[in-house]
């Protein structure tokens, strides 16, 4: 364990040294994920403008949901965007043969690669969007609520990690399907809707269908103090399961690996 | 014809990776469906918002299927970065056809396939979904034809600006956000407020979605129809000669080894 701590910790600094090296390839990412970051915000501000609450969601739940979402989406880029980015290349170029032929286990060196603290300025501006929310709207929390949506806020995390590491592993039959990581940011992007909103085609079928949707939801209810134990159970066993069948799924797929060495 | 045949090869290269153009089209329906849904939440309170009514907002956003895939160029990916940064632009300088009608024909196959799956979604999703029917007309078809060129020199133009900034990333984002909040790709622009929807009126990008979808919905008269075509030509001249100027003195600061 210390091991892997330590090359993370070398991985990371690589990543600081190339931030010094290529400043204005920094400066342009960060102006990038600040004016997302900013979409996010103003998107919600819009579409909230000439409605009060939706599927009894109000407006500051509303709001809510957004900064939770921009906390772990900055936090999710943060650490793990890139290498989702690089996998397609990995795989087609034939590169991976130097990651497995490593002494450390291929998931994690195909995951944290590289960091990208430009993404740390969405995570300041999720926190700073949330801070705002329940100051304006005076939503009560307390010291436990706020324990609570940080420890799920990380469960969210590891599921949308699992969840990305799952569908990005069928890029190992289909290489250049490099556009899937596209997919997955459409994908995440719904988890800034309420649940409810696929209340119509049944809960069985949202359950199965798009967990997701639950992944920010949960944390949000849980700042707010509304969140179900049932829930927050069943969204940590199912971030657990889904992490497990991500690893897997990995570990199948790489039987179909091939490649002469590059 | 020599455009024909590069057309056509650009077409067969498209159908190759088929693919790739699904999971494409995929990532457009997503959200105009999540935004129909949405909506239906808010049309339970209330029956009309800002003079849409619950099938007109269902109508408008599964139209947005077909005009985003269909309307909405990405040539600025392939200008930017890999034919000017990555110097790919060597190629096209060396052979006997415009660079912006070559990237025009690379595209325009893109289009059309994703445009063909965006039909087909809309049908399927139309036989599920309450909308009135579509008011096809010569108006409407020369609006769209209007509104592909707009958004490809609009998009061709920007790009241009690689051959001064070796990073991109950060205007193309700027740049997309404003597009997509503008264009009325993420809500009628009806829906949004006074100041600014008045803005966005102004501005191009709404000459290449929310003006034809709502063309196409019927929401417009001949007059306006006929102030739409005016604006999309003018907009379309004033980018084709920012593009011609950028391109002048743009293409004097390139530099690249013959590949």
């Amino acid at each position: 364990m210390r091991r892997y701590v330590h090359i993370y910790k070398q991985f990371s600094l690589i990543g600081l040294s190339s931030i010094i090296t290529y400043r204005a390839g920094f400066f342009s990412h960060l102006v990038g994920s600040l004016t997302w970051g900013i979409f996010h915000y103003i998107s919600i501000f819009i579409l909230t403008y000439r409605i009060q609450s939706i599927y009894g969601w109000s407006k500051a739940e509303l709001y809510l949901l957004t900064g939770t979402f921009g906390i772990m989406w900055g936090l999710f880029r943060f650490l793990f965007v890139k290498n989702f980015h690089e996998f397609s290349r990995t795989i087609l170029s034939g590169r991976l043969d130097t990651l497995l032929l490593k002494p450390i286990d291929s998931q994690f060196l195909m995951s944290i690669w590289q960091v990208s603290y430009d993404e740390l300025a969405r995570v300041i501006l999720g926190i700073a969007f949330v801070i705002y929310t329940t100051i304006s709207y005076n939503i009560a929390i307390t010291f436990t609520h706020v324990t609570l949506y940080v420890l799920l806020i990380i469960i969210a995390i590891i599921s949308s990690y699992s969840f990305w590491f799952l569908v990005s592993t069928i890029v190992m039959w289909q290489p250049r399907l490099d556009n899937v990581v596209g997919l997955l940011y459409t994908t995440a992007g719904i988890m800034r809707y309420p649940p409810e909103i696929m209340s119509r085609f049944g809960s069985s079928f949202v359950l199965l269908v798009t967990p997701l949707l639950f992944v920010i939801a949960i944390p949000t209810r849980a700042f707010s103090g509304n969140a179900a134990v049932t829930s927050i159970a069943w969204f940590m066993i199912f971030s657990f399961l889904l992490f497990i069948l991500s690893r897997k799924f990995w570990k199948f797929a790489l039987r179909s690996y091939t490649s002469v060495n590059n | 014809m020599r455009y024909l045949r590069i057309l056509t090869l650009h077409f067969e290269d498209v159908l190759q990776v088929r693919s790739r153009a699904f999971v494409y089209f995929i990532i457009n329906i997503i959200n105009p469906l999540m935004l129909i849904l949405f909506w239906q939440g808010a049309f339970a309170k209330q029956s009309t918002i800002s003079g849409f009514s619950q099938t007109q907002i269902n109508s408008y956003y599964l139209l947005l299927i077909i005009l985003n895939t269909t309307l909405i160029s990405h040539i600025e990916e392939k200008i930017a970065k890999s034919d000017i940064r990555s110097g790919e632009l060597v190629r096209y300088l060396t052979r006997p056809f415009p660079y912006l009608l070559l990237s025009f024909f690379e595209e325009l196959p893109h289009r059309l396939i994703q445009g063909l799956y965006g039909i087909a979604a809309y049908m399927l999703l139309s036989y599920f979904i309450a909308i009135p029917p579509v008011v096809i007309s010569s108006a409407s078809v020369l609006i769209i034809i209007l509104a592909y060129l707009l958004s490809f020199i609009i998009q061709a133009t920007i790009s241009l600006i690689a051959f001064w900034i070796i990073d991109m990333n950060g205007i193309l984002n700027t740049w997309e956000v404003v597009r997509m909040i503008l264009s009325g790709m993420m809500i009628p622009l009806s829906f949004l407020p006074l100041w600014m929807s008045s803005i966005a009126y102004t501005l191009p990008f709404a000459y290449f979605i929310y003006f034809p979808a709502i063309t196409l919905l019927g929401n417009t008269t001949s007059h306006m129809q006929l102030w739409i075509i005016v604006m999309q030509v003018l907009w379309i001249a004033i980018f084709g000669c920012t593009y011609k100027l950028l391109w002048y003195f743009g293409i004097r600061k390139f530099s690249g080894v013959g590949q």
